[in-house]
């Protein structure tokens, strides 16, 4: 506990660092308070209401060759802001940047005619939602809106999340001066030689440094609330932060330990960092889509912004991923402790930290669960962007989803690979059971991630059948690949040195290149009829074969 | 007490320790001297279990070093090159921390006052010469009251009074019933305080004994060195000596031998001796001859 203890004391010792976390609270609520007027007050007793900002966010230009019914529901929408004119005079306003969008309609038509500029988006949906009314007017919005709160419920909502978390980004750096700066200094060498295991170390610090977290974070959720902000439910919000503020304290212990000083570990953690939250709040914007609401669900940010105006239920399945991604980085941060390179301030490659991992897994089957979750949540921030990119592509005859499939197929496999590289099968039995291990937890780590939302529909049956079959074509790829790589290595003889362009690989390096190409092709084959997979596993549940 | 077999460290394809293979015995200062490069620090990281080997063994008190890490580490005090400390701590606070991680009850107080430190242990560690790290740090290497004490170049960087007054505490831990092993380049600190050594030459033991055994063994000639009253090249040449300036270096093969024919020489040549010396083979000229195959 001794080096918690001094963890702890140093945290909540230094007053410069626990005044600029303080700053830190009062920029973050004013402007908070400032951008959130932009919307609108956001509720009653807000501190910071009375500041006079104009509310209409997105300006359109509408040309009427006639009347149309859907003009009357876009002038509704309290976010925007009709100007009725003439095509020249809106095509100059438009090419000026007076207006977001045109809107040219008769009796029978409309057109919509944006700009290269993002809030053109936004224009266009306040459009949609003014047709949709039109369209289907018992139908209710298509588009999550509702004339009631609209665009400044979504603005409001999605700025929330992010000015919450934006201080997390301070409470994580202690625990890199005190992993990197010990080990620029060598102090970690003194470390080491004393009985304290490894492990305890890194541990004691990343213990402390999340009870520091815990602490300041109960007090900013405190001050949030008692400056008007009302979460319908903050104690889950504070464990959603809770969550995140330890993700971002495991991401800094790895970029400290596999960084060569402090300098080197701070500009990684704030790319890490930088990648991490745009990540979790760029995909809380996909709400407004509903093809890709249930993407935007696997968010937690998402969670808090609807907290805002509704009684969410709480994200077990998206903070179960982020814990497995935290905890896949602590288990990475453990290994590179481990390695030698550590102690020579060396880089450590990826290769060196599963190696590492297998000393501190114990070796074998741990070692290969641990690689699989690790390979998953190294692939967690392509995965969304390839499936944000797979929705609005599919279906469109062209290469692009077919490469996009391949390629997230051959990185994740890879990264599966190497923990089956490194764990040397001992024979093909051996192979086939650390192939499926590896993929099995990969799978359960996806399963977590993508199934629960209701991506085709809320049966529970079918939400499960789609977790095992993620699953299974993990175990199914990653057993395939992994048994070429034991048959190779039994077979060949692994002194045997040949090129591959300009890399050396041993003859089981070849034949585990074989096994990843194949893996890759089954995957890839997995991924790419998926939708009609489903729809046959549909179709079966509705007839009660399954 | 200390057991070191084939002991080998490589880094990929580079050995930065090929088979080293030496005993140390209860009670004595072991030193392992060699240029920098030459694998010392990989050693003693190695018997400190920081490193694994690669291959080879070796056994601290019937431990081996791979298989019992843990129980040696009690039982050891390790010093790494340069100190190594926490400069917002103050010295007591440094030291009750590491007494906290080895679950000692060993006085701190008493550890402050053999170090030296009665007047620094409440300053910032921050506010600390280099010296006093130094002994701080020696300090922290004791406080598990440890059998075997492994030293990395003590004294390097140290000015000449706290490197001597270093060495005395290093040979009162001696004294007090510890073992030492010390890695020094400082050929003339390790003919002082070692009771035996080996030198390394990249990664591999060149030589290895006790430092008089070692110069012994460097030449079977003794030399003299004289100085006349006359700088007589025929006196010279009469004792088959060289000169060097205004000394005169004479082989002998026994001192009263030597020194009975340089009397006659001299009385002969009608000369005046005004000073005679032996000279004997240094450490250092052990530690050339053996990492550079030259004589001296």
């Amino acid at each position: 506990m001794g080096l918690a203890e001094k963890e702890l004391k140093s945290s909540f010792t230094d007053w410069r660092f626990l005044g600029t976390i303080f700053f830190s609270f009062l920029a973050t609520l004013f402007i908070t308070g400032v951008l959130l007027d932009t919307v609108g007050s956001f509720s009653k007793g807000n501190l910071f209401s009375s500041l006079p900002i104009s509310n209409k966010l997105v300006k359109i230009a509408v040309v009427e060759g006639g009347y149309h019914p859907s003009v009357a529901e876009l002038e509704k929408i309290t976010s925007a802001s009709v100007i009725k004119t003439d095509l020249r005079t809106a095509q100059n306003m438009l090419s000026e940047g007076q207006v977001h969008a045109i809107y040219i309609v008769n009796e029978t038509s409309g057109t919509f005619i944006g700009s290269n500029r993002p809030i053109s988006v936004l224009a266009e949906l306040a459009v949609k939602e003014a047709v949709d009314k039109v369209v289907r007017p018992d139908g209710g919005s298509k588009y999550n809106f509702n004339e009631d709160t609209g665009l400044q419920d979504l603005v409001r909502g999605l700025l929330t999340p992010i000015l919450l978390f934006s201080p997390v980004f301070l409470w994580g750096l202690p625990i890199i001066q005190s992993i990197a700066y010990d080990r620029e200094n060598r102090v970690l060498e003194v470390l080491f030689s004393t009985p304290i295991d490894r492990r305890r170390i890194l541990l004691s610090k990343v213990l402390a440094n999340m009870l520091f977290v815990g602490v300041v974070g109960a007090i900013w959720i405190a001050i949030v609330y008692f400056a008007g902000f009302h979460f319908i439910d903050p104690f889950g919000v504070f464990i959603v932060l809770l969550a995140v503020s330890f993700l971002m304290v495991a991401m800094n212990a790895l970029v400290s330990s596999i960084s060569r000083n402090v300098q080197e570990a701070t500009l990684a953690s704030s790319i890490s960092s930088t990648v991490i939250f745009t990540a979790l709040f760029l995909i809380t914007m996909l709400t407004i889509i509903p093809q890709t609401q249930f993407l935007a669900d696997i968010s937690p940010a998402t969670y808090v912004a609807r907290q805002v105006t509704e009684a969410a239920a709480f994200p077990v399945y998206p903070v179960a991923v982020l814990l497995i991604i935290a905890i896949s980085a602590l288990v990475l941060a453990l290994s590179a402790f481990s390695t030698e390179a550590f102690a020579f301030s060396i880089k450590p490659g990826i290769k060196q930290l599963y190696e590492g991992m297998i000393d501190i897994l114990g070796g074998g089957y741990r070692a290969a669960i641990g690689m699989g979750f690790v390979a998953f949540s190294l692939t967690t921030p392509i995965q969304f962007i390839a499936s944000a990119l797979l929705i609005f592509t599919y279906g469109f005859h062209s290469l692009l989803p077919f490469l996009l499939v391949v390629l997230l197929a051959l990185v994740e496999e890879f990264l599966k690979g190497i923990g089956v590289y490194v764990l040397r099968p001992s024979g093909l039995r051996n192979g086939i059971l650390l192939g499926i291990v590896v993929g099995f937890s990969y799978g359960f780590g996806e399963s977590l991630l993508f199934v629960p939302t209701a991506w085709v529909s809320h049966s529970a049956r079918l939400i499960l059948v789609a977790r095992i079959m993620a699953i299974i074509a993990h175990v199914v790829s990653s057993g395939a690949g992994a048994v070429i790589f034991a048959y190779g290595i039994s077979r060949a003889d692994s002194s045997v040195k040949g090129r591959l362009g300009p890399i050396k690989l041993s003859m089981g390096g070849l034949w585990w290149l074989c096994g990843i190409a194949v893996a890759t092709a089954i995957h890839s084959a997995y991924n790419y009829m998926l939708p009609w997979i489903t729809q046959i596993v549909q179709l079966w549940l509705r007839q009660g074969i399954i | 007490m200390i057991t070191v077999e084939n002991l080998t460290k490589k880094f990929g394809d580079f050995e930065a320790v090929g088979g080293v293979s030496f005993t140390v015995k209860d009670h004595e200062i072991f030193g392992i001297v060699g240029p920098n490069g030459a694998g010392k620090s990989t050693i003693v990281k190695m018997l400190a279990t920081i490193l694994k080997p690669t291959s080879g063994k070796a056994s601290i008190l019937g431990m081996d070093i791979n298989e019992k890490p843990q129980e040696i580490r009690k039982i050891i005090g390790y010093l790494p090159e340069e100190p190594r400390v926490y400069d917002y701590m103050s010295g007591n606070e440094y030291l009750e921390l590491f007494a906290q991680l080895y679950d000692t009850n060993y006085d701190i107080r008493e550890l402050v006052r053999f170090m030296g430190l009665e007047k620094h242990a409440g300053r910032k560690i921050g506010e600390y010469s280099k010296g006093l790290r130094q002994r701080l740090s020696v300090a922290r290497a004791l406080v598990n009251d440890p059998k075997l004490l492994i030293l990395d170049e003590p004294t390097m960087g140290l000015d000449p009074a706290s490197a001597r007054d270093l060495r005395e505490k290093v040979l009162q831990m001696r004294d007090a019933g510890r073992t030492i092993i010390m890695c020094t380049h400082y050929m003339e600190e390790a003919d002082f305080l070692c009771d035996e050594l080996a030198i390394l030459d990249s990664g591999a033991v060149a030589a290895k004994g006790k430092p008089e055994d070692l110069k012994a063994a460097m030449s079977k000639t003794f030399f003299l060195k004289v100085v006349f009253d006359t700088e007589s090249e025929s006196l010279v040449s009469s004792l088959k000596a060289k000169r060097k300036g205004r000394n005169v270096i004479v082989p002998v093969k026994t001192i009263q031998e030597g020194t009975e024919r340089i009397l006659e020489q001299a009385k002969k040549a009608k000369a005046k001796i005004l000073s005679i010396d032996t000279i004997t083979p240094t450490l250092e000229d052990v530690f050339v001859k053996v990492t550079r195959k030259v004589e001296p």
